[in-house]
Protein backbone atom coordinates (compact mmCIF):
# COMPACT_ATOMS: atom_id res chain seq x y z
CA UNK A 1 0.00 0.00 0.00
CA UNK A 2 2.89 2.57 0.61
CA UNK A 3 4.18 2.01 -2.05
CA UNK A 4 1.32 3.15 -4.38
CA UNK A 5 1.55 6.25 -2.39
CA UNK A 6 5.15 6.82 -3.03
CA UNK A 7 3.98 6.16 -6.81
CA UNK A 8 1.01 8.35 -6.99
CA UNK A 9 3.00 11.31 -4.75
CA UNK A 10 5.45 11.02 -7.01
CA UNK A 11 3.51 10.97 -10.31
CA UNK A 12 1.97 14.33 -8.72
CA UNK A 13 5.53 15.69 -8.33
CA UNK A 14 6.93 14.50 -11.14
CA UNK A 15 3.90 15.88 -13.17
CA UNK A 16 4.56 19.29 -11.73
CA UNK A 17 8.37 19.39 -12.68
CA UNK A 18 8.43 21.83 -15.66
CA UNK A 19 5.88 24.27 -14.02
CA UNK A 20 7.55 24.81 -10.86
CA UNK A 21 11.52 25.34 -12.37
CA UNK A 22 10.43 29.20 -13.20
CA UNK A 23 9.74 30.31 -9.52
CA UNK A 24 13.00 28.94 -8.19
CA UNK A 25 14.64 30.87 -10.75
CA UNK A 26 12.16 34.00 -9.71
CA UNK A 27 13.58 33.11 -5.77
CA UNK A 28 17.30 32.44 -6.54
CA UNK A 29 18.00 36.23 -6.00
CA UNK A 30 16.28 35.81 -2.43
CA UNK A 31 18.58 33.56 -1.44
CA UNK A 32 22.77 32.92 -2.00
CA UNK A 33 24.33 29.59 -2.64
CA UNK A 34 25.75 27.15 -0.24
CA UNK A 35 28.61 24.72 -0.79
CA UNK A 36 27.69 21.19 -0.94
CA UNK A 37 28.60 20.38 2.57
CA UNK A 38 25.83 22.50 4.10
CA UNK A 39 23.74 21.69 6.84
CA UNK A 40 21.22 24.64 6.18
CA UNK A 41 18.12 24.83 3.00
CA UNK A 42 15.87 26.68 2.89
CA UNK A 43 12.68 26.37 0.14
CA UNK A 44 10.12 28.71 -0.70
CA UNK A 45 8.72 29.76 3.04
CA UNK A 46 10.76 27.33 5.00
CA UNK A 47 14.18 26.70 6.33
CA UNK A 48 15.46 23.02 6.81
CA UNK A 49 18.28 22.24 8.69
CA UNK A 50 19.96 19.13 9.84
CA UNK A 51 21.96 18.01 12.71
CA UNK A 52 22.97 14.53 13.48
CA UNK A 53 19.85 12.54 13.40
CA UNK A 54 17.04 14.97 12.52
CA UNK A 55 15.62 17.18 10.14
CA UNK A 56 14.21 20.16 11.66
CA UNK A 57 11.65 22.26 9.99
CA UNK A 58 11.25 26.21 10.25
CA UNK A 59 8.37 28.30 8.99
CA UNK A 60 9.89 31.70 7.98
CA UNK A 61 6.96 33.30 6.27
CA UNK A 62 7.97 35.76 8.49
CA UNK A 63 11.51 36.01 7.91
CA UNK A 64 12.53 37.75 11.03
CA UNK A 65 11.02 35.67 12.96
CA UNK A 66 11.16 31.69 12.38
CA UNK A 67 9.24 29.13 14.08
CA UNK A 68 10.04 25.69 14.56
CA UNK A 69 7.52 23.81 12.98
CA UNK A 70 8.35 19.94 13.00
CA UNK A 71 11.31 17.72 13.30
CA UNK A 72 11.92 14.11 12.31
CA UNK A 73 13.82 11.59 12.88
CA UNK A 74 15.97 10.64 9.72
CA UNK A 75 18.82 8.29 10.73
CA UNK A 76 22.94 8.37 12.56
CA UNK A 77 25.41 10.45 11.66
CA UNK A 78 23.69 12.64 9.19
CA UNK A 79 26.12 15.41 7.40
CA UNK A 80 24.56 17.42 4.36
CA UNK A 81 21.27 18.83 3.38
CA UNK A 82 20.93 19.64 -0.60
CA UNK A 83 17.56 21.03 -1.78
CA UNK A 84 16.53 20.76 -5.36
CA UNK A 85 13.02 21.96 -6.05
CA UNK A 86 10.35 20.22 -3.70
CA UNK A 87 13.13 17.56 -2.58
CA UNK A 88 15.70 17.37 0.43
CA UNK A 89 18.30 15.39 -0.93
CA UNK A 90 19.84 13.88 3.19
CA UNK A 91 23.86 12.85 3.01
CA UNK A 92 24.87 10.50 6.43
CA UNK A 93 27.47 8.61 6.86
CA UNK A 94 25.63 5.32 6.08
CA UNK A 95 23.80 6.72 2.87
CA UNK A 96 21.22 9.27 0.90
CA UNK A 97 17.85 9.61 1.66
CA UNK A 98 15.58 11.25 -0.10
CA UNK A 99 12.26 13.44 0.99
CA UNK A 100 9.86 15.51 -0.29
CA UNK A 101 8.83 19.32 0.65
CA UNK A 102 5.34 19.29 -1.25
CA UNK A 103 3.87 19.37 1.98
CA UNK A 104 6.54 21.46 3.63
CA UNK A 105 6.12 21.02 7.41
CA UNK A 106 5.30 17.55 6.58
CA UNK A 107 8.90 16.41 4.75
CA UNK A 108 7.78 13.18 3.37
CA UNK A 109 10.00 10.23 2.95
CA UNK A 110 10.73 8.62 -1.00
CA UNK A 111 13.64 6.56 -0.60
CA UNK A 112 16.88 6.02 0.67
CA UNK A 113 20.02 4.29 -0.56
CA UNK A 114 22.21 2.94 1.81
CA UNK A 115 26.24 2.40 1.41
CA UNK A 116 29.34 1.56 3.73
CA UNK A 117 29.86 3.97 6.24
CA UNK A 118 31.77 6.97 4.69
CA UNK A 119 31.11 10.76 4.13
CA UNK A 120 29.12 11.62 1.44
CA UNK A 121 27.86 15.03 0.87
CA UNK A 122 25.16 14.95 -2.02
CA UNK A 123 24.11 17.21 -4.88
CA UNK A 124 21.71 16.73 -7.32
CA UNK A 125 19.13 18.00 -10.46
CA UNK A 126 16.24 16.89 -12.16
CA UNK A 127 17.55 13.71 -12.98
CA UNK A 128 20.29 12.70 -10.88
CA UNK A 129 22.21 12.63 -7.95
CA UNK A 130 26.01 12.86 -7.09
CA UNK A 131 27.73 11.38 -4.41
CA UNK A 132 30.86 11.32 -3.11
CA UNK A 133 32.33 8.71 -0.23
CA UNK A 134 35.28 9.43 1.18
CA UNK A 135 36.49 6.91 3.59
CA UNK A 136 39.88 6.76 5.42
CA UNK A 137 41.89 3.75 7.19
CA UNK A 138 40.59 4.60 10.54
CA UNK A 139 37.76 1.70 10.06
CA UNK A 140 40.05 -0.26 7.54
CA UNK A 141 37.51 0.67 4.44
CA UNK A 142 39.01 2.60 2.44
CA UNK A 143 35.93 3.51 -0.04
CA UNK A 144 36.93 6.77 -2.04
CA UNK A 145 34.22 6.78 -5.08
CA UNK A 146 31.87 8.70 -6.92
CA UNK A 147 28.46 7.51 -7.30
CA UNK A 148 25.94 8.55 -9.21
CA UNK A 149 21.99 7.97 -9.47
CA UNK A 150 19.65 7.99 -11.76
CA UNK A 151 17.07 9.69 -9.63
CA UNK A 152 14.42 10.48 -12.82
CA UNK A 153 11.96 7.98 -10.26
CA UNK A 154 12.86 9.42 -6.55
CA UNK A 155 11.15 6.65 -5.28
CA UNK A 156 13.48 4.65 -6.40
CA UNK A 157 16.84 5.48 -7.07
CA UNK A 158 19.43 3.27 -9.56
CA UNK A 159 23.18 3.73 -8.94
CA UNK A 160 24.40 3.94 -12.61
CA UNK A 161 28.29 4.51 -12.07
CA UNK A 162 30.67 4.27 -9.63
CA UNK A 163 34.16 5.55 -10.03
CA UNK A 164 37.31 5.25 -8.00
CA UNK A 165 38.75 8.78 -7.42
CA UNK A 166 41.70 9.95 -4.36
CA UNK A 167 39.48 11.22 -1.39
CA UNK A 168 37.05 13.19 -2.87
CA UNK A 169 34.85 15.65 -0.89
CA UNK A 170 32.29 18.72 -1.63
CA UNK A 171 31.16 18.85 -5.32
CA UNK A 172 29.13 20.88 -7.35
CA UNK A 173 27.36 21.16 -10.89
CA UNK A 174 28.06 23.46 -13.89
CA UNK A 175 25.65 23.04 -16.85
CA UNK A 176 27.01 19.38 -17.73
CA UNK A 177 29.93 19.71 -15.94
CA UNK A 178 30.14 18.43 -12.53
CA UNK A 179 33.48 19.90 -10.48
CA UNK A 180 34.70 17.42 -7.52
CA UNK A 181 37.14 18.17 -4.41
CA UNK A 182 39.77 14.78 -4.96
CA UNK A 183 42.94 15.27 -4.37
CA UNK A 184 42.98 18.22 -6.93
CA UNK A 185 40.19 19.89 -8.02
CA UNK A 186 38.39 17.63 -11.02
CA UNK A 187 36.40 18.49 -13.81
CA UNK A 188 34.02 15.68 -15.34
CA UNK A 189 32.05 16.31 -18.07
CA UNK A 190 28.27 14.51 -17.25
CA UNK A 191 26.50 14.98 -20.20
CA UNK A 192 26.32 10.89 -20.02
CA UNK A 193 25.66 10.77 -16.41
CA UNK A 194 26.54 6.55 -16.35
CA UNK A 195 29.86 7.29 -18.05
CA UNK A 196 31.50 10.62 -16.51
CA UNK A 197 34.72 11.86 -18.30
CA UNK A 198 37.22 13.73 -16.76
CA UNK A 199 37.90 16.90 -19.19
CA UNK A 200 39.83 19.63 -16.81
CA UNK A 201 41.57 20.01 -13.04
CA UNK A 202 42.62 22.70 -10.88
CA UNK A 203 45.63 22.01 -9.28
CA UNK A 204 44.29 23.34 -5.46
CA UNK A 205 43.65 21.55 -2.59
CA UNK A 206 39.56 22.34 -1.51
CA UNK A 207 37.19 20.92 0.56
CA UNK A 208 34.64 22.18 -1.30
CA UNK A 209 32.93 24.35 -4.17
CA UNK A 210 30.03 26.98 -5.00
CA UNK A 211 29.41 27.33 -8.72
CA UNK A 212 28.38 31.30 -8.57
CA UNK A 213 27.11 31.95 -12.46
CA UNK A 214 30.22 32.02 -14.00
CA UNK A 215 32.57 32.20 -11.12
CA UNK A 216 34.00 29.03 -9.32
CA UNK A 217 34.75 29.66 -5.34
CA UNK A 218 36.78 26.86 -3.55
CA UNK A 219 37.60 26.53 0.15
CA UNK A 220 40.16 24.77 1.33
CA UNK A 221 42.18 24.55 4.57
CA UNK A 222 45.34 26.88 2.94
CA UNK A 223 42.89 29.09 0.84
CA UNK A 224 39.79 30.22 -0.63
CA UNK A 225 40.21 30.51 -4.24
CA UNK A 226 38.08 31.79 -7.26
CA UNK A 227 38.27 30.87 -10.94
CA UNK A 228 36.25 31.78 -13.77
CA UNK A 229 34.69 29.45 -15.77
CA UNK A 230 33.93 29.49 -19.65
CA UNK A 231 31.12 27.59 -20.48
CA UNK A 232 32.00 27.25 -24.16
CA UNK A 233 35.24 26.07 -23.33
CA UNK A 234 36.15 24.17 -19.68
CA UNK A 235 40.02 23.26 -19.70
CA UNK A 236 39.83 27.74 -19.80
CA UNK A 237 39.57 28.18 -16.13
CA UNK A 238 41.82 31.57 -14.92
CA UNK A 239 42.25 31.87 -11.41
CA UNK A 240 40.95 35.15 -10.75
CA UNK A 241 42.34 35.65 -6.51
CA UNK A 242 43.88 34.11 -3.46
CA UNK A 243 42.96 34.95 -0.16
CA UNK A 244 45.82 32.72 1.75
CA UNK A 245 44.44 30.82 5.24
CA UNK B 1 26.86 1.53 31.47
CA UNK B 2 28.97 -1.26 30.91
CA UNK B 3 30.23 -1.81 26.83
CA UNK B 4 32.41 -4.83 25.59
CA UNK B 5 35.49 -4.70 23.61
CA UNK B 6 34.34 -5.13 20.74
CA UNK B 7 31.51 -2.09 21.50
CA UNK B 8 34.13 0.15 22.62
CA UNK B 9 36.42 -0.49 19.48
CA UNK B 10 33.32 0.09 17.05
CA UNK B 11 33.22 3.34 18.92
CA UNK B 12 36.85 4.26 18.57
CA UNK B 13 36.10 3.19 14.33
CA UNK B 14 33.38 5.73 14.85
CA UNK B 15 34.87 8.62 15.67
CA UNK B 16 38.22 8.09 13.47
CA UNK B 17 35.60 7.93 10.74
CA UNK B 18 34.49 11.15 11.81
CA UNK B 19 37.16 12.55 12.39
CA UNK B 20 38.70 11.68 9.24
CA UNK B 21 36.57 12.67 6.59
CA UNK B 22 34.63 15.64 7.89
CA UNK B 23 36.11 18.89 6.46
CA UNK B 24 40.10 17.79 6.73
CA UNK B 25 41.81 17.58 3.73
CA UNK B 26 45.39 18.22 3.66
CA UNK B 27 45.90 17.18 7.25
CA UNK B 28 45.33 13.43 7.04
CA UNK B 29 48.35 11.84 6.79
CA UNK B 30 49.58 13.92 9.86
CA UNK B 31 46.32 12.84 11.97
CA UNK B 32 46.87 8.75 11.55
CA UNK B 33 50.45 8.42 12.15
CA UNK B 34 49.50 10.62 15.75
CA UNK B 35 48.02 9.06 18.64
CA UNK B 36 44.17 9.89 18.92
CA UNK B 37 43.60 13.57 20.34
CA UNK B 38 41.25 14.41 23.09
CA UNK B 39 39.14 16.76 23.41
CA UNK B 40 37.19 19.07 26.13
CA UNK B 41 33.69 20.97 25.42
CA UNK B 42 33.82 24.91 26.53
CA UNK B 43 31.09 25.37 28.41
CA UNK B 44 29.28 28.89 28.80
CA UNK B 45 26.35 29.93 30.93
CA UNK B 46 23.35 30.29 28.83
CA UNK B 47 23.19 33.95 30.10
CA UNK B 48 26.74 34.95 28.63
CA UNK B 49 26.35 32.89 26.26
CA UNK B 50 23.43 35.01 24.56
CA UNK B 51 25.46 38.11 24.34
CA UNK B 52 28.42 36.71 22.42
CA UNK B 53 26.84 37.29 18.84
CA UNK B 54 28.54 40.78 18.01
CA UNK B 55 29.37 42.38 14.49
CA UNK B 56 33.03 43.48 14.52
CA UNK B 57 33.86 45.40 11.24
CA UNK B 58 37.95 44.90 11.69
CA UNK B 59 38.43 41.48 9.66
CA UNK B 60 39.65 38.39 11.68
CA UNK B 61 42.36 36.33 10.30
CA UNK B 62 41.18 32.90 8.56
CA UNK B 63 42.88 30.39 11.02
CA UNK B 64 40.25 27.07 10.38
CA UNK B 65 38.15 27.66 7.73
CA UNK B 66 34.75 25.87 7.65
CA UNK B 67 31.60 25.82 4.69
CA UNK B 68 31.46 28.82 2.69
CA UNK B 69 27.83 30.68 1.46
CA UNK B 70 27.71 33.52 -1.23
CA UNK B 71 24.90 35.78 -1.95
CA UNK B 72 25.02 38.75 -3.78
CA UNK B 73 28.42 40.42 -3.90
CA UNK B 74 29.31 38.69 -0.37
CA UNK B 75 30.94 35.37 0.69
CA UNK B 76 31.16 34.03 4.27
CA UNK B 77 33.70 31.88 5.28
CA UNK B 78 32.78 29.90 8.75
CA UNK B 79 35.89 29.92 11.48
CA UNK B 80 34.65 26.75 12.86
CA UNK B 81 32.54 27.12 16.18
CA UNK B 82 33.84 30.81 15.91
CA UNK B 83 31.63 32.63 13.37
CA UNK B 84 32.12 34.07 9.83
CA UNK B 85 34.30 35.78 7.72
CA UNK B 86 32.53 38.33 5.62
CA UNK B 87 34.27 38.98 2.09
CA UNK B 88 33.45 41.70 0.20
CA UNK B 89 33.67 39.97 -3.63
CA UNK B 90 32.02 42.91 -5.10
CA UNK B 91 35.61 42.42 -7.65
CA UNK B 92 35.94 38.61 -7.97
CA UNK B 93 39.49 39.75 -8.59
CA UNK B 94 39.81 41.61 -5.52
CA UNK B 95 38.16 39.76 -2.56
CA UNK B 96 38.62 41.74 0.72
CA UNK B 97 37.85 40.24 4.09
CA UNK B 98 35.68 43.37 5.68
CA UNK B 99 34.16 42.13 8.96
CA UNK B 100 33.43 39.18 11.08
CA UNK B 101 30.42 37.66 13.17
CA UNK B 102 31.12 35.97 16.00
CA UNK B 103 28.89 33.27 16.35
CA UNK B 104 29.77 30.65 19.09
CA UNK B 105 29.05 27.08 18.24
CA UNK B 106 28.48 28.03 14.05
CA UNK B 107 29.37 25.78 11.37
CA UNK B 108 26.30 26.82 9.24
CA UNK B 109 24.42 29.84 7.62
CA UNK B 110 21.96 30.43 5.22
CA UNK B 111 20.40 33.89 3.95
CA UNK B 112 16.83 33.97 2.82
CA UNK B 113 15.91 38.19 1.48
CA UNK B 114 17.41 39.99 4.40
CA UNK B 115 17.71 37.69 6.76
CA UNK B 116 20.60 35.25 7.87
CA UNK B 117 20.05 32.04 10.17
CA UNK B 118 22.52 30.21 11.67
CA UNK B 119 23.48 27.73 14.62
CA UNK B 120 24.68 28.87 17.20
CA UNK B 121 25.31 25.79 19.48
CA UNK B 122 22.35 25.21 20.30
CA UNK B 123 20.25 28.07 19.24
CA UNK B 124 18.77 28.93 16.06
CA UNK B 125 19.28 32.31 15.25
CA UNK B 126 18.25 34.92 12.59
CA UNK B 127 19.79 37.94 12.25
CA UNK B 128 19.95 41.25 9.76
CA UNK B 129 23.06 43.05 9.50
CA UNK B 130 24.64 45.95 7.01
CA UNK B 131 28.90 44.51 7.07
CA UNK B 132 29.78 48.11 5.25
CA UNK B 133 27.81 50.24 8.34
CA UNK B 134 28.70 47.61 11.05
CA UNK B 135 25.27 47.00 12.22
CA UNK B 136 23.24 43.84 13.22
CA UNK B 137 20.37 42.96 14.89
CA UNK B 138 19.43 39.97 16.46
CA UNK B 139 15.68 39.32 15.27
CA UNK B 140 14.60 35.89 17.16
CA UNK B 141 16.58 33.43 18.55
CA UNK B 142 14.85 29.63 19.30
CA UNK B 143 16.69 28.35 21.95
CA UNK B 144 17.70 24.32 22.22
CA UNK B 145 16.94 23.99 18.39
CA UNK B 146 19.87 21.80 17.63
CA UNK B 147 21.44 19.06 20.29
CA UNK B 148 24.62 20.62 22.32
CA UNK B 149 27.89 20.44 19.80
CA UNK B 150 29.80 17.37 19.02
CA UNK B 151 33.63 17.50 19.51
CA UNK B 152 35.90 17.11 16.31
CA UNK B 153 36.21 13.59 16.62
CA UNK B 154 32.03 12.99 16.81
CA UNK B 155 32.15 12.06 20.70
CA UNK B 156 29.37 13.98 22.86
CA UNK B 157 29.63 15.17 26.53
CA UNK B 158 26.43 14.67 28.64
CA UNK B 159 27.84 16.35 31.26
CA UNK B 160 26.32 19.96 30.73
CA UNK B 161 23.61 21.24 32.88
CA UNK B 162 19.99 23.18 32.08
CA UNK B 163 21.37 26.42 31.37
CA UNK B 164 25.04 25.33 29.79
CA UNK B 165 26.00 25.51 26.31
CA UNK B 166 28.92 23.76 24.82
CA UNK B 167 30.54 26.79 22.22
CA UNK B 168 33.62 24.81 21.15
CA UNK B 169 35.89 21.80 21.95
CA UNK B 170 39.99 22.37 21.99
CA UNK B 171 42.36 19.60 23.07
CA UNK B 172 43.36 18.56 26.01
CA UNK B 173 46.65 19.70 27.00
CA UNK B 174 46.62 16.71 29.11
CA UNK B 175 46.75 14.05 26.74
Amino acid sequence: MKKYIFLIIAGLVLSCDSDSSSDSTTMSNETGKAGSLARFTSYNDYLYTVDNQKLNVFNIANRESPVKVNELQIGFNIETLFNYKEYLYIGSQNGMYIYSVQNPEQPQYLSDVQHFTACDPVIANATHAYVTLHADIGCGTTINVLETYDVTDVVNPILISSRNLTKPIGLGLYNDYLIVCDDEVKIFDVSDPSNSVLVHAINRSAFDVIVNNNTLILIGENGLYQYSLNPNSIQNTEELSTINI
Amino acid sequence: MKMKPFAWLLLLCFSLSFQSCWLTDTEDDIVTTTVPDYYVPVIMQRSVFENTTTLQTTPEVIVNSGKIYVKDNFIFINERNKGFHIINNTDPSNPENIAFLNVLGSSDLTIKGASIYVNNATDLLALTLNAQEGTMEITKRIPNAFPQISSPLGSNFYGVQNNEIIVDWTLNENN
